[in-house]
């Protein structure tokens, strides 16, 4: 008994001791950087390049590569003398409350800190002085500033604050424009079908997806329309045909300056009475009601008509090849969107604003350094080498500015060989000619659709910062959750257009003209800043 | 009329008694597939072809047998550290949790025991108020186990419920036993060791299954405590790819394409199957103590 005993607790004690050994413990504190004012300039511009004492650099990411120990890890480390930490965050439901427990510890708080969607702790972050002011930075190393500049200089301005100081740099921004509207090509010559031009037409080609078998296999098994289920965007098509193109599922800016609520708008009302007899008829997808992942209703197919990413047309996407394998005879192809009742077809205009930011935290022992070598790995090389590896082993440049991508980042060799291919994917993106994943004819699909979004934009409302409008932050989730219950109510056929009017009641009641209110007095103040700040700009 | 013969004499049985009997299989089996078939849809699927799964529909084979799917989900290397951490975070947790479980709930079964009562009110005042996530974390950086696997073992190490089970089997063991111990001059840790475990098996063996399988399925505790990925825990890596497949699996080098016969749905099918199978395969070990152990447990209590 004495020697089970013995043995039994000898196995605890080497468990815990193994335990123990792996610990991480916590870092040693960095020297505090000038937060929450504009942070000093070395007296000489930095050269990352030879640097003789070695910093600790821990980045938080998320998406893109996040083992550690990759072949680009070991590049800035030796190109930078860094000692890197890569902090993967634990998937996108718990991404928020671990980067709040990051930030709020002092001793776990990264150098490079990574966020999306986290206005109010944005806010509060700057105002504990945890982020440190980057402006001064990024007058004296330029390629990123220089960067988004050339895109649009609306996105620093919606980075900046309104003092001029930066305490976030954009991190990804899109296309001025992304989705587009796709058709299955084999399945209207199989039906000898037009291409439809029309939001009439196209609703045609859809029901004939739906009922004449476009793929011949003698099955009931196809639809007309699929895409992101729980959606608005899926019925942009409809959003943008129907009436003046106004019902859009956010708060929209108006001709004459004032702003409105697109879903209690009569263009709301008819392209929802559209949509619905669609979805009775059984020409949408069913579970479009439900909220299903965009990429993997694509590869599963079964429709004929989506609106989506205008990355689907890049030989190299993932989603795209996934599709194709199982459907080697289909053709997805783009096409011009369809005039409504307006005659002025619109794609959907995407934000300015970078959807996800970084930033340099107080921890950082030596933020103009950290800044530097974030700059030169901005550089077109530099970038090109992050995210798609190394020329002739990765991806060949043809000479004629196209490229063929041999490892896109997404195949086993990333991690097997430990490339690191897209590590820090969204702290700095390029969506320019460096962005080398694009095709030709995908960089022209890009333009056409930012042309053909420019005039649904100027209804596009952007806030610098959404922290400030307390109404809407108060009101609005509430207010949302009304009209997003109904739209989808109407969608499903579970609740009827005929209570349209109640509906519109209820929006009101839930304090619309109070966030309209406020609307009009942040966001009209907010225009003119943004106008100083693009005539500053020489816009 | 069925009859039934013990001990060489025939009982009849009514037939409501048949038909309650029938209506019981009946309602025991259905019960057991709407249980089971769920977790045997999923096993299928990880086995199933990309075109079949495509298309849905119900598995109870596997469509297309196709076995790519785990050899990916093993190429990715977090599947293999999270394995590491969660066996021996189970292992330590599960034999640390019963030994200090039975050692707090062994004085508290004593009547005799100074301020018992008090004590036994501030453990069960835990099951009704907790710190909460902060003051947890504070606590654990205080004792600077952030990022350390300590820290997915000591939150969970004792459980008031466990305590209580435990406290109640240990009062119902006859006091006469430890008496004619006492009389033979064996100590109370004597008593405790030799006497009082041994007769507790069923109720250990169950606390440990209970703190096995808490252990086991806990996620939460790495996305509070850990930030190396190295060091997440199984049941927080498959988080991560049922949320996050496509990408999950592309940072683990894993094309999610069906050219390469994997799918994101076979993906998340087949890690659900590798993070639950290894404790499934614990409870046929201890079933023969489980219900004894839960039973005894509860009705003393």
């Amino acid at each position: 008994m004495k020697k089970k005993l013995l043995t039994l607790l000898l196995t605890g004690m080497m468990a815990v001791g193994m335990l123990a050994g792996c610990g991480g413990g916590g870092k040693s504190g960095g020297a505090s950087a000038a937060a929450g004012e504009a942070a000093p300039l070395a007296e000489e511009k930095i050269d990352v390049l030879n640097q003789s004492e070695t910093m600790r650099m821990a980045v938080v990411c998320l998406q893109g590569y996040t083992q550690p120990d990759s072949e680009f890890e070991h590049w800035m480390e030796e190109r930078y003398n860094l000692d890197v930490q890569v902090i993967a965050l634990p998937g996108w439901s718990d991404a928020t409350a671990k980067i709040t427990l990051l930030m709020a510890d002092e001793t776990q708080r990264p150098d490079i800190i990574w966020w999306w969607n986290m206005e109010k702790d944005f806010t509060d972050w700057v105002n504990a002085g945890l982020l440190v002011d980057v402006s001064a930075y990024m007058d004296r190393y330029t390629n990123m500033r220089d960067y988004y500049n050339s895109i649009d200089p609306g996105i620093l301005f919606y980075a900046s604050e309104e003092n001029g100081s930066v305490y976030r740099i954009p991190g990804d921004i899109a296309e001025p424009a992304c989705e587009t509207l796709w058709i299955r090509q084999d399945w209207l010559d199989n039906l000898n079908l037009e291409t439809p031009k029309t939001l009439d037409e196209l609703e045609e080609v859809m029901y004939a997806f739906t009922s004449d078998d476009p793929d011949g296999n003698g099955i009931d098994d196809t639809y007309g329309l699929g895409g992101d289920g729980y959606d608005i965007r899926s019925f942009w098509p409809w959003i943008q045909g129907c009436g003046d193109g106004l019902g859009r599922d956010t708060f929209i800016k108006l001709e004459d300056g004032s702003y409105a609520y697109g879903p209690v708008s009569e263009d709301a009302k008819n392209w929802l009475g559209r949509v619905h007899k669609l979805y009775a008829d059984g020409v949408i997808t069913p579970n479009i009601v439900t909220d299903t992942d965009r990429d993997e209703e694509m590869a599963n197919g079964g429709f004929g008509v989506t609106y989506s990413w205008v990355i689907y047309n890049n030989p190299s996407n993932g989603t795209m090849k996934s599709f194709y394998s199982t459907n080697p005879d289909a053709k997805w192809v783009p096409i011009d969107m369809v005039a409504g009742d307006n005659g002025n077809p619109q794609d959907e205009p995407a934000s300015i604003g970078a959807w996800c930011y970084f930033g340099i935290t107080n921890v950082c022992s030596d933020p103009e350094r950290a800044y530097a070598i974030w700059d030169d790995m901005a550089t077109p090389e530099n970038y090109i080498h992050r995210r798609f590896g190394v020329e002739g082993r990765d991806y060949i440049d043809n000479g004629d500015g196209t490229y063929e991508i041999i490892h896109s980042g997404d195949g086993p060799e990333n991690t097997e060989q430990g490339l690191g291919i897209k590590l820090f994917q969204d702290l700095f993106s390029r969506k320019d000619e460096c962005n080398i994943e694009n095709s030709e004819e995908t960089a022209a699909l890009f333009e056409k659709v930012k042309e053909n979004s420019r005039e649904a934009y100027t209804h596009t409302i952007e806030k610098k910062n959404p922290a400030k409008y307390e109404v809407n932050n108060e009101l609005g989730t509430d207010l949302g959750d009304i009209v997003k219950e109904y739209m989808w109510g109407v969608i499903s056929g579970s609740k009827s257009l005929d209570d349209w009017d109640s509906y519109v009641e209820e929006v009101n009641e839930a304090g619309l003209q109070d966030i309209l209110d406020e609307l009009s007095e942040l966001h009209g103040a907010q225009m003119k800043q943004y106008e100083e700040y693009m005539a500053a700009q020489g816009k | 009329m069925k009859t039934k013969k013990i001990a060489g004499t025939t009982i009849k049985r009514g037939r409501g008694e048949v038909a309650f009997s029938v209506f019981n299989y009946v309602f025991f089996v259905l019960l057991c597939i709407i249980m089971v078939y769920p977790f045997w849809h999923v096993v299928m699927m990880s086995l199933s072809s990309v075109e079949a799964t495509a298309k849905g529909g119900v598995f109870l084979w596997p469509k297309g047998f196709n076995l790519d799917t785990y050899i990916k989900v093993f190429k990715d290397p977090s599947i293999w550290s999270g394995y590491f951490t969660t066996v021996m975070v189970t292992l330590a947790g599960t034999f640390l949790g019963t030994l200090f479980t039975a050692t707090t709930a062994y004085p508290l079964s004593k009547k005799d025991l100074p301020f018992g009562k008090t004590m036994l009110f501030l453990v069960l005042f835990t099951m009704l108020f907790s710190g909460g996530m902060i003051p947890g974390y504070l606590l654990m950086k205080n004792l600077n186990l952030i990022d350390n696997r300590l820290s997915l073992v000591l939150p969970g190490l004792i459980s008031a419920y466990n305590v209580i089970i435990m406290k109640s089997f240990f009062q119902s063991i006859p006091e006469s036993l430890e008496e004619s111990a006492k009389i033979d001059g064996a100590t109370e840790v004597t008593i405790f060791w030799k006497i009082v475990l041994p007769l507790s098996k069923a109720t250990v063996a169950t606390i440990a299954l209970f703190t096995a399988v808490g252990y086991w399925n806990d996620y939460f505790s790495t996305v509070l405590y850990i930030n190396t990925k190295e060091r997440w825990a199984l049941q927080a890596v498959l988080r991560y790819m049922l949320t996050n497949t496509n990408q999950a699996m592309q940072s683990a080098g894993v094309t999610v394409a069906a050219a390469t016969n994997v799918t994101a749905a076979t993906i998340k099918a087949a890690s659900v199957v590798v993070a639950t199978v290894p404790i499934l395969c614990v409870y046929p070990f201890v079933q023969k103590y489980f219900v004894k152990g839960v039973m005894i447990g509860g009705v003393k209590g």
